[in-house]
């Protein structure tokens, strides 16, 4: 069979499947607190052309240098893209043309319906391979664009490929205006020994928006997935990881920071499969909800048998701001070794009242001991991306959200 | 000519459960006065009161600070009139480094009375200069505040915000529980050296050795949310050797 056949005989089984589930909804235990089925609709028409006006100075990568491939309306848009020639990257579209390598990593996993959807509709895509041994000194920025006069869906897809001992920093962000649509995008990974992927996401899109990002982590051995999401505009996201941690010492770490108002409804959700021995997880969740906002945060963690020495931790804390708010944390450990460490731990309250009172004792008023308190409470997650100019700009993007959330 | 604190026959609640019944006590500026008592005679009570803590609700009688009632008024405000309150237990924030606290503190305090705030600059060469006095280093300010501090180290970063605070009143609750002999010493020169005409001070404890090195100009013994007795710095030693139940005894 011909990889390109492959690629055919994946899409049609990713739709024979998703024919099957249709648009997840809360009787599905994995998407109890996330009823898509009540927001979306799987026939919404794919987005027409794109005519908006590119990448803003807005966004919060802007100002970081960084190749930059860019997204319209589901497709991937080369012309769009600004890239600088490196023989140790390859980057391509995934189409009829698209290399060997690319189109073995494309839905090489079924993981959600919803990536199922996206593979089985995908308008574009786009794959990222590093070679063996090199660290690329610039990060790869990924675009997402949507403008649609009219409710559509984007669809789209994304392969990165690590080599053996290769090092990325990805961006991933989302600028959304017009009518609120779907954006739905399926990610593949796959890191090879001794890899490191940084992944910082920022969620975005026009207000009303829905966003479903998957992605389906192949790990293998002492490489690194580093994971952090922070909450944009948008009335429903999902950002759903799934994590293979394949070959021994392997590591996940995600920290997704939630900042959220209105009727936002945000949901991270980590699969973790430790498949072997001496793996390492590590899921922190955060966020700070006002008015009606509501976060869901789902941490499963599955431990092989015989994947002994697995170490394995997540904290889930929510800050709520006001009486509407809500927070949902679902951790759930499934462990068939012997030696293995899990933890969890998770608290949902309104800021300490102890703290309050002491900051308020020493002459701060209490809207800004509070605005005090609740950055305080952000800072510890944000203290887990590195001290690089782009974490400084996801650092900075949280920081003004908080800000904003404060004023409103 | 009023004292710099007067309270006059004070009735706090706290969730509905009467604790201060009738307090009745003056601290003249210049002086510093201690307050002893059993377990549960209301000494936290009578210090968060006087801060101005949520959920302690004055139900009769006053405090006046320098002749204005301090009732009703909020924490903060307190704060920036000159009310300063040493807590037995600081409180842990990660996340709020020790330096930006004190200057946010400071000067929040200025600008609440109307003060020009200091520059970063100006406050630096300030908080040096007094943390050097109190032992504390450029490491600890900069570290978050009181998290993973010692319990001598939390109750020395409570005297350096007394001293760049300058208030004009200050409680000092339980200030030497989980102090050892050295932590204790060194904390009760920061306080000593606090002491000045202007100034008053509220000593709280359960134990007279503090006394011995924050000598008091009277003693007051709380018991059953009253002020039973006072006298000089002998009470304190007469507690020490006959217990409390004595004195509560005899005042009864």
């Amino acid at each position: 069979m011909s990889a390109n056949a492959a690629i055919v005989v994946r899409r049609t089984e990713a739709d024979a499947r998703f024919a099957r589930t249709g648009v997840p909804h809360r009787r599905i235990e994995a998407w109890h607190y996330t009823d898509l089925k009540s927001r979306i609709d799987a026939d919404l028409p794919a987005a027409g052309a794109y005519a908006g006006a590119g990448l803003g100075a807005a966004n919060p990568f802007a100002g970081i240098e960084a190749d930059t491939l860019v997204f319209a309306n589901g497709h991937y848009r080369s012309d769009l893209s600004r890239v600088t020639a490196d023989p140790a990257i390859e980057i391509a579209a995934l189409n009829d043309a698209a290399p060997d390598w690319a189109r073995a990593a494309l839905g090489a996993k079924a993981a959600s319906p919803m990536a199922d959807l996206a593979l089985a509709r995908m308008m574009g895509g786009v794959a990222v391979r590093v070679s063996h041994n090199f660290v690329a000194k610039r990060p790869i920025h990924i675009v997402f664009l949507g403008k649609s006069a009219a409710a559509a869906a984007r669809h789209s897809r994304v392969v990165v490929v690590l080599g053996t001992n290769a090092a990325l920093t990805l961006l991933e962000s989302h600028e959304a205006e017009g009518a609120a649509g779907l954006a739905n995008i399926g990610f593949d990974l796959r890191l090879a020994a001794n890899s490191r992927l940084t992944h910082y996401k920022i969620a975005g899109g026009a207000v009303g928006e829905t966003h479903v990002g998957t992605v389906m982590a192949d790990i293998e051995a002492g490489a690194l997935y580093d994971v952090a999401i922070a909450a944009g505009e948008g009335a429903l996201a999902r950002h759903e990881i799934h994590a293979a941690l394949t070959q021994r010492m392997a590591r996940f770490r995600l920290t997704a920071l939630s900042l959220l108002n209105g009727v936002q409804h945000g949901d991270v959700t980590a699969v973790v499969e430790h498949a072997i021995r001496d793996g390492q997880s590590d899921l922190v969740f955060k966020s700070v909800l006002a008015d009606k906002a509501r976060s869901v945060a789902q941490g499963r963690i599955l431990v092989r048998p015989g994947a002994d020495g697995t170490d394995s931790k997540q904290s889930t804390r929510a800050l709520l701001l006001s009486k509407g708010a809500e927070a949902d944390a679902k951790p759930e450990l499934e462990i068939h070794a012997e030696d293995v460490v899990c933890g969890h731990g998770a608290a949902i309250g309104d800021l300490d009242a102890d703290a309050l009172f002491y900051l308020r004792a020493r002459g701060i008023p209490e809207r800004e001991a509070r605005a005090m308190l609740t950055e305080a409470f952000l800072q510890e997650g944000l203290a887990r991306l590195a001290e690089t100019p782009e974490a400084d700009a996801m650092r900075a993007f949280v920081l003004n959200r908080l800000q904003a959330l404060e004023a409103a | 000519m009023t004292a710099l604190l007067d309270i006059r026959d004070l009735h706090v609640e706290v969730g509905g459960k009467p604790i201060l019944k009738g307090l009745t006590l003056s601290v003249p500026a210049g002086e510093v006065h201690a307050i002893m008592g059993p377990n549960g005679s209301g000494k936290s009570t009578l210090s968060y009161a006087l801060a101005g803590r949520d959920g302690y609700e004055v139900t009769g009688g006053d405090i006046l600070y320098r002749g204005e009632s301090l009732v009703g008024l909020a924490p903060e405000e307190r704060a920036s009139k000159g009310v300063f309150l040493a807590l037995q237990y600081p409180i842990e924030i990660p996340g709020v480094t020790t330096m930006t606290f004190l200057r946010t503190a400071l000067n929040a305090q200025k600008k609440a009375r109307g003060e020009q705030p200091l520059d970063a600059a100006q406050f630096l060469r300030l908080v040096r200069a007094k943390a050097k006095t109190l032992n504390i280093n450029d490491d600890m300010l900069k570290r978050p505040l009181n998290a993973g501090f010692s319990g001598g180290e939390k109750k020395r970063a409570e005297i350096l915000q007394m001293s760049l605070f300058e208030p004009g009143f200050a409680v000092l609750d339980e200030t030497d529980s989980g102090l050892d002999i050295d932590a204790l010493k060194l904390v009760s020169e920061g306080v000593n050296a606090l002491r000045a005409p202007d100034r008053a001070m509220l000593v709280i404890t359960h134990y007279q050795r503090l006394l011995d090195y924050i000598v008091p100009d009277a003693v007051h013994v709380l018991a059953g949310g009253r002020i039973i007795k006072s006298g000089g710095r002998d009470l304190a030693l007469e507690l020490e050797k006959s217990g409390y139940d004595a004195v509560v005894k005899a005042a009864a």
